[in-house]
C-alpha cells in the first residue's frame, strides 16, 4: 500500500504536465474555440530554449535559413533564463495566433484541427533542427532533497511542482471569476456577437488567451523539465492525457482540469508499478500507461460527448469542395500503364521511392474518403495501416498465409478495427473526433505495435507476395526494387483509385457528401447518418490496411516507427497538402510524401535532414489558411478555368436558362377557381395529440392536437417564437417530445429521423439547408436512393449511372423550378434553393409534406407561383402542413388553419373563421382594441 | 443631432441583397418605428448597421462618424447598442457580471441607476441569466444596452417570446430612458400598434424596400396599408 502510495506522489510530476497542459487547452478553447493540438509542442519549445540558454548562453529562435542563434549572456543566471524563455514562449504563441488561429477563426473546424496538427509537426522538425533528438538532462530547479512522509521516502521537487501547478491553476480560475477581462473571455465562450456588442474585440481577447495559456504551460513544462530528462516527443504527447483532463473538466472547468491532470498522472505511475507484480498479465505490461488516457477520453466522451459545448463563432466558412471526378475509368488505367512505364524507366533508389509514393497513396486515398467526403477526421489513419501490417505479418509467419490471401484477411483485419476507432464518430463529431482517434492511434501504437506480446520481438517479418508460382518480391541479390513487385503496386494503387472514384460519383458517396455537408439535412432525406459515417470509416480503413501490408511488403519487416502517431499526423499533412478532397490529391500526396519520389530526389541532390518534415508541416499550415483544396484541387480548378476561357473565345458558352417569370406565366392563372375536394376524416394520416416540448423549464410546444387528412392543405401559423418550428421538429424526430404521434397507423414515437423521413413524412427547412457540396440533381438523387449494402458494394465496383433522371426532372417540373440540374445549388437564387428544398423533399413521393416557411425570402410573384404548385402537388394526393408567416398565402391556399401561440394552440379553422377570429388578430398585431380606432 | 443616418444602403448575405437602397435615419431623443413583416429586411439592416454583417453599398454613420468597415466593437465605442433578437445577453453569466461587462468604461450609468428603470432586478443580481423568466432575461437584456450608456439603440423584436402585456410595461421604460438621456432608437417591433404608441416616427420595410416613411401618428390611420403589409393583400379586398 506505501508503495502504491509513494508512485502515485511520483507521479505528480508528470501529473503537473498534463494539469497545466490541460488547463492551457481549457482556457484557449474557452477564449478561441480552438483545442490546440500543438499546445505541448509549444510548452516543451519554450523548455528547450530555457535550457540552452542556461547551458550556453545562446538564444535559439524558431527560425530557418537566417542564423537562429543569438549568444545573449556569457552568464546565464536563472531568472533570466526563465524570463527570456517565457518571452520567447510569448512572441511564439502571439505569432501562431496572428498568422495561423486569427484567420483561420471563421475556417470549418476541420481546418482548425488540422492546422494546430501542422504546428506541432513544424514545432517537432524545429527541435530536431535545433536542439537534436537524443534527450537532454536539465539542471533542476525545483529543491529535489527527499523528504520522508510516514516512511515513504521521495524526491520534493514533485511536490513543489503540484503546489506551483495549483498556484498557477488558481491564479487562472480566478482571473476567469474575477477580473473584467477574464469575463469577457467566458462571455466570448458563450457567443462571439454577444461578446462584441458589449465592445470587446473577439481576435483580442483570443490573442490574450492563448498568450496566457502559452505562458502558464511553458512556465509549468520548465520547471518540470528537469524531474525527468526532456524529449520532445514525450512533451508532445503529453497533450493526450492533457486533453483527457480537459475533458472531465468539459472543456470549461480549470479547477476540474486540474485535479483530473494531477489525478491522471498519479494513476498512470501506480498503473505503471501494478505492471511489474508477477500477478500482472504478461501481455499488458507494455504501453498500458499510454492505454489509460485514451479509455478516460472514450469514457468521458461517451458519457458527456453530446453535452460538451460546441462553442459558436461568427460564422462558419465551407469545407473544401470535392472535386466531382470527370475522369473515365479508361483514362485511369492509361494512367496506370504510364506508372507501369515510369516504374520500368526510374531503376534502384527511384524506383522504390515512387513505389513507396504509390504505396503511401493508397493511405492518402483512405484520408479522402474519411476526411475529404465524409468530413471525420480521423489521427489514426498509420496506426490503421500498421494494424493490417502486422496482421500481415502473423497470418504469414504462423498460418503461412500470404498473397493473396493474408493480405485479404489483413485488410479485414484492419477493417474492423478502423470501424471500432469510428464508432465514436457516432455521437462526437469535428474536434472531439480528432482527440479520439488521436488517442486510439496512440494506445495501438504502444499498446499493440510495442507490445512483444503481440509482435514478434526479434522483427515482424513478412515474406515476399507470390502468385501461381511467380516472385512479386520485392528484392533480389542487390535490386532493391523490382519492376514485378513495382507493377504488383501499380495494379494495387490504379484498383484503389478505381475504386475511390466509383464511390465519390455513386449514389453512396452523395450520401456521404451530403452527411458532410448537413448531418440534420441527410436525416431529413432518409440517409441513415451512422451507418454512413461507418461505411466511410471501413472504406478508408480497408485502403489504409491495403496500404499497410504494401508497406510491410515492401519493407520486408515492420517496425512500429513507420506507424506511429507521428506517421498518422504527417500523413495528414501531405495528404491536405496534396488536395484532400480528390483522387488526384491522394496521388500527389503519395508522390511528395517523405520517403517517396519526390523526397529522394530531393535527397539525392540536397541534404534534406529534418527540414522535409519542416517543410511538410509549414505546407500543411498554408494549405489549410490559403487553398483548402489542396495542390490537386487548385490544378483541377486552373484547368476549369481555362476550359471557360476558351469556350467563352470561340463563342460557346452555354445559354442561359429561361427565366422563372416564363414558367410562372404558363401555370393556369386561376387555381383558386378549382373547388378544394371534402376531406373525409377517415382518411386521416397524420394524428398528433397531446405533443409537448420542453427546453430545460421552457415550454416551447404545450400539448398540441392536430390531424391531417390525405390530400389536405393544413396550414400552421403564429407569432415569431410561437413553436412553429418546434412542432415540426417534434413531429420529424429532431426534437423528443411527449405525447402520441400517428402517422398512417403506426405511431413514430422513439424513431430516429431518417428512419420517419422514409416512411414518406418529409419535411423542408426554414434556411433551406441545401447539400452545397453536391449538384441540383444530386440533391434531389440523394433523396430516393435506398442504401443497401449490395447497392454499395456494387458503387464501389460499378457505379450505377442514373436511371432515376426522370424523377429529378419530374420533381423540378412539380415545384416550377427550370434550371440546369447539373449547376451547383449556389448558382440558384434564394427564392430557386427554397423551391430545390421543397422539390428534395416531394421527390421522394412523400406521403406528407411538411413545409417550414417556404415562402420566407421570395418575392411576391414568387410566392403567388409557390402557392399555386403547392395546391398542385396536393391535388395528386400529398398532404401538406404548411408553416408560413405570408399570411396571405396561408390563407389562399389552406384548407384548414392551426394557429400556435407560446406553444399553445389558440385557434383552428377555415381560413375564413381564422381570418375573422379576434385572438389571431390579437397574437399578430397586439393590442385588437387599435384595430378598429 | 443626428444619431444615425443611412444613406441607400443595400445590405444581404453573400453579396445577394435583402435590402435594397434604404436611407433612414434617427435624432437625438426620438424613437422610430422600423416596421414591416417577416423576411422583409428588418433584422439584415440592423446587423448591418451594427457591423455584424458587411454592407454590398450606401453609407452609415453614427454619431456623425461614417463607421462604414469598422467592427462591431469599435461601432458599440462608437456609441451604438444593439439588443439582437437572441437578447444579447450572456445565459451563463450572472445578472451583475452581465452588466459589468456591458458598462462603458467612463460612462455615466451606473447599476444603480439601471436598478431604478427596472427595480425587479436588484433581487435578482446574482442569479445566472439563463435561470431567469423570458420577462426578466428582457428586462437585463434593456438594462444591458441602458448601461452601456448609448447615444443610439437599435431594438429588434423585444417582444419575442413575452406575453404581450409583459413587453407592453416594458417599452414607456425605453422610452423614458431614451427621453432622460436624448438617446436615439430604432425600434424594430411586430406588436405595430404598440410600437406605433411610443414612436414619433415610422418607417416600413416591404420585401427590403422602404414603402412608407413619416410620422407614427400617420401611419396608425392608414389600417389597409398597415394590415396589407402584415397580413398579406387578402385582407385588402374585404
Amino acid at each position: 500500500m506505501t508503495q502504491i502510495f509513494l508512485f502515485a506522489l511520483i507521479g505528480l510530476g508528470a501529473g503537473s504536465v498534463y494539469a497545466a497542459l490541460g488547463a492551457g487547452v481549457v482556457v484557449g478553447f474557452r477564449g478561441t474555440g480552438i483545442i490546440n493540438f500543438s499546445a505541448g509542442a509549444l510548452a516543451v519549445w519554450s523548455a528547450y530554449v530555457f535550457d540552452e540558454l542556461q547551458k550556453t548562453g545562446n538564444l535559439i529562435l524558431p527560425i530557418v535559413v537566417v542564423p537562429h542563434s543569438i549568444h545573449l549572456t556569457d552568464d546565464p543566471s536563472f531568472v533570466l533564463c526563465l524570463l527570456v524563455a517565457l518571452l520567447s514562449s510569448l512572441v511564439l504563441t502571439l505569432a501562431v495566433h496572428l498568422l495561423v488561429f486569427n484567420p483561420l477563426r471563421s475556417a470549418p473546424v476541420l481546418a482548425r484541427v488540422v492546422s494546430s496538427v501542422g504546428i506541432l509537426l513544424v514545432i517537432q522538425a524545429l527541435i530536431l533542427m535545433h536542439f537534436g533528438g537524443d534527450p537532454r538532462a536539465m539542471k533542476p530547479i525545483l529543491p529535489n532533497e527527499t523528504v520522508t512522509i510516514s516512511s515513504i521516502t521521495f524526491p520534493r521537487d514533485r511536490l513543489w511542482l503540484a503546489l506551483i501547478v495549483a498556484v498557477v491553476g488558481l491564479s487562472l480560475w480566478a482571473y476567469l471569476r474575477f477580473t473584467r477581462i477574464g469575463l469577457a473571455t467566458r462571455g466570448a465562450a458563450e457567443s462571439e456577437s454577444t461578446i462584441s456588442l458589449a465592445g470587446f474585440s473577439p481576435q483580442l481577447l483570443a490573442g490574450l488567451t492563448w498568450a496566457i495559456s502559452g505562458l502558464v504551460t511553458s512556465l509549468v513544462v520548465i520547471l518540470a523539465g528537469p524531474l525527468s530528462s526532456l524529449s520532445a516527443s514525450t512533451y508532445i504527447f503529453a497533450i493526450i492525457p492533457a486533453l483527457a483532463a480537459a475533458l472531465i473538466g468539459r472543456l470549461k472547468s480549470v479547477s476540474i482540469t486540474l485535479i483530473a491532470g494531477l489525478g491522471l498522472g498519479s494513476f498512470q505511475s501506480v498503473v505503471q508499478y501494478l505492471t511489474t507484480k508477477d500477478w500482472w498479465p504478461g501481455w499488458a505490461r507494455i504501453g498500458l500507461t499510454d492505454a489509460v488516457p485514451f479509455l478516460v477520453i472514450v469514457v468521458t466522451l461517451i458519457l458527456f460527448g453530446q453535452s460538451l459545448p460546441n462553442r459558436g463563432s461568427l460564422r462558419v466558412d465551407q469545407l473544401p469542395r470535392v472535386t466531382q471526378p470527370k475522369m473515365q475509368i479508361r483514362t485511369m488505367l492509361l494512367v496506370g500503364v504510364c506508372g507501369i512505364i515510369l516504374m520500368a524507366l526510374l531503376g534502384g533508389s527511384y524506383r522504390f521511392g515512387l513505389m513507396t509514393s504509390l504505396i503511401v497513396s493508397m493511405i492518402m486515398l483512405s484520408l479522402v474518403v474519411l476526411i475529404g467526403l465524409v468530413g471525420q477526421i480521423s489521427l489514426a489513419q498509420a496506426a490503421i495501416a500498421g494494424t493490417a501490417g502486422f496482421a500481415l505479418s502473423k497470418f504469414s509467419s504462423v498460418s503461412g498465409l500470404n498473397f493473396p490471401l493474408g493480405l485479404i484477411l489483413s485488410v479485414l483485419v484492419s477493417i474492423v478495427v478502423g470501424v471500432v476507432v469510428g464508432i465514436p464518430a457516432l455521437r462526437i463529431r469535428g474536434t472531439q473526433l480528432a482527440v479520439v482517434t488521436l488517442a486510439s492511434g496512440l494506445a495501438l501504437e504502444k499498446f499493440v505495435f510495442r507490445n512483444s506480446s503481440f509482435v514478434s520481438p526479434t522483427g515482424s517479418l513478412i515474406s515476399k507476395p507470390t502468385i501461381f508460382g511467380l516472385d512479386l518480391g520485392v528484392r533480389e541479390g542487390r535490386n532493391i526494387a523490382r519492376l514485378s513487385f513495382g507493377i504488383l503496386v501499380v495494379v494495387f494503387v490504379t484498383l484503389a483509385c478505381i475504386l475511390v472514384t466509383n464511390l465519390i460519383r455513386s449514389g453512396t458517396g452523395r450520401r456521404m457528401l451530403a452527411v458532410r455537408s448537413n448531418e440534420r439535412a441527410a436525416a431529413a432525406v432518409g440517409i441513415s447518418v451512422s451507418a454512413t459515417k461507418l461505411l466511410a470509416f471501413a472504406v478508408a480503413s480497408g485502403l489504409a490496411g491495403m496500404g499497410g501490408c504494401f508497406i510491410g511488403y515492401s519493407r520486408g519487416q515492420l517496425s512500429a516507427e513507420s506507424f506511429s502517431v507521428f506517421t498518422s499526423l504527417t500523413f495528414l499533412a501531405f495528404a491536405y497538402l496534396g488536395g484532400i478532397t480528390s483522387v488526384g490529391g491522394a496521388l500527389v500526396a503519395g508522390l511528395s510524401a517523405p520517403l517517396g519520389l519526390m523526397f529522394v530526389v530531393m535527397d539525392r541532390n540536397i541534404n534534406l535532414g529534418q527540414s522535409y518534415a519542416l517543410l511538410a508541416g509549414v505546407g500543411l499550415v498554408t494549405t489549410a489558411i490559403f487553398n483548402p483544396q489542396g495542390v490537386a484541387g487548385k490544378t483541377a480548378e486552373g484547368f476549369a478555368e481555362s476550359r471557360q476561357r476558351k469556350l467563352a473565345k470561340s463563342g460557346k458558352v452555354p445559354k442561359e436558362q429561361e427565366t422563372r417569370q416564363d414558367v410562372v406565366q404558363q401555370l393556369p392563372a386561376e387555381y383558386l377557381a378549382q373547388p378544394r375536394p371534402d376531406f373525409d376524416a377517415a382518411d386521416t394520416v397524420l394524428e398528433i395529440s397531446g405533443l409537448t416540448v420542453k427546453y430545460g423549464g421552457l415550454v416551447a410546444l404545450n400539448d398540441a392536437t392536430l390531424s391531417v387528412r390525405q390530400g389536405e392543405i393544413v396550414g400552421l401559423i403564429g407569432p415569431n417564437g410561437g413553436g412553429k418550428t418546434t412542432f415540426i421538429d417534434a413531429v420529424t424526430g429532431f426534437t423528443s417530445a411527449q405525447g402520441e404521434v400517428v402517422f398512417k397507423d403506426h405511431s413514430l414515437r422513439g424513431l430516429t429521423p431518417h428512419i420517419i423521413a422514409r416512411r414518406g413524412l418529409r419535411r423542408t427547412w426554414q434556411s433551406v439547408e441545401l447539400f452545397s457540396d453536391i449538384s441540383i440533381a444530386d440533391n434531389l438523387l440523394v433523396a430516393i436512393e435506398g442504401s443497401t449494402i449490395r447497392g454499395t458494394l456494387r458503387d464501389l465496383v460499378f457505379p450505377a449511372q442514373n436511371k432515376r433522371e426522370r424523377h429529378v426532372s419530374q420533381a423540378l417540373a412539380a415545384v416550377g423550378l427550370n434550371v440546369n440540374a447539373k449547376k451547383e445549388t449556389s448558382e440558384l437564387s434564394l427564392g430557386q434553393q427554397k423551391l430545390l428544398g421543397v422539390a428534395r423533399a416531394l421527390v421522394a413521393e412523400p406521403t406528407l409534406l411538411m413545409l417550414d416557411e417556404p415562402a420566407a425570402g421570395l418575392s411576391s410573384s414568387e410566392t403567388e407561383a409557390l402557392g399555386r404548385q403547392i395546391v398542385e402537388i396536393s391535388q395528386t394526393g400529398v398532404s401538406i402542413l404548411l408553416v408560413d408567416h405570408d399570411m396571405d398565402l396561408v390563407l389562399k391556399v389552406c384548407d384548414r388553419i392551426f394557429v400556435l401561440d407560446f406553444g399553445c394552440i389558440i385557434a383552428s379553422g377555415t381560413p375564413d373563421e381564422i381570418r375573422a377570429n379576434p385572438a389571431v388578430i390579437e397574437a399578430y398585431l397586439g393590442a385588437p382594441s387599435e384595430v378598429g380606432s | 443631432m443626428t444619431l444615425l443616418s443611412v444613406e441607400s444602403l443595400t445590405a444581404g448575405y453573400g453579396g445577394i441583397p435583402v435590402v435594397r437602397d434604404v436611407s433612414i435615419h434617427v435624432e437625438s431623443g426620438e424613437i422610430v418605428a422600423l416596421l414591416g413583416a417577416n423576411g422583409a429586411g428588418k433584422t439584415t439592416l440592423l446587423h448591418t448597421i451594427a457591423g455584424l454583417i458587411p454592407e454590398i453599398g450606401g453609407t452609415i454613420a453614427v454619431a456623425d462618424q461614417k463607421v462604414n468597415g469598422w467592427s462591431t466593437h469599435q461601432i458599440v465605442r462608437q456609441g451604438l447598442s444593439l439588443l439582437p433578437e437572441n437578447r444579447g445577453i450572456f445565459f451563463q453569466l450572472t445578472v451583475a457580471e452581465n452588466l459589468r461587462l456591458y458598462q462603458r468604461k467612463g460612462g455615466s450609468v451606473s447599476v444603480a441607476d439601471v436598478i431604478e428603470y427596472f427595480p425587479a432586478l436588484a433581487a435578482l443580481l446574482e442569479r445566472k441569466a439563463g435561470l431567469l423568466s423570458g420577462g426578466e432575461q428582457q428586462m437585463l437584456s434593456l438594462a444591458c444596452r441602458f448601461i452601456a450608456d448609448p447615444k443610439l439603440m437599435l431594438i429588434d423584436e423585444m417582444s419575442l417570446g413575452l406575453a404581450p402585456i409583459i413587453f407592453q410595461r416594458m417599452l414607456p421604460v425605453l422610452a423614458q430612458f431614451a427621453a432622460d438621456r436624448g438617446v436615439g432608437v430604432l425600434l424594430v417591433e411586430q406588436h405595430v400598434h404598440v410600437a406605433l404608441k411610443s414612436a414619433s416616427r415610422a418607417y416600413v420595410l416591404n420585401r427590403g424596400e422602404l414603402t412608407f416613411s413619416g410620422t407614427a401618428h400617420d401611419l396608425q390611420n392608414q389600417h389597409q396599408f398597415l394590415e396589407s403589409n402584415y397580413m398579406g393583400s387578402a385582407k385588402q379586398g374585404e
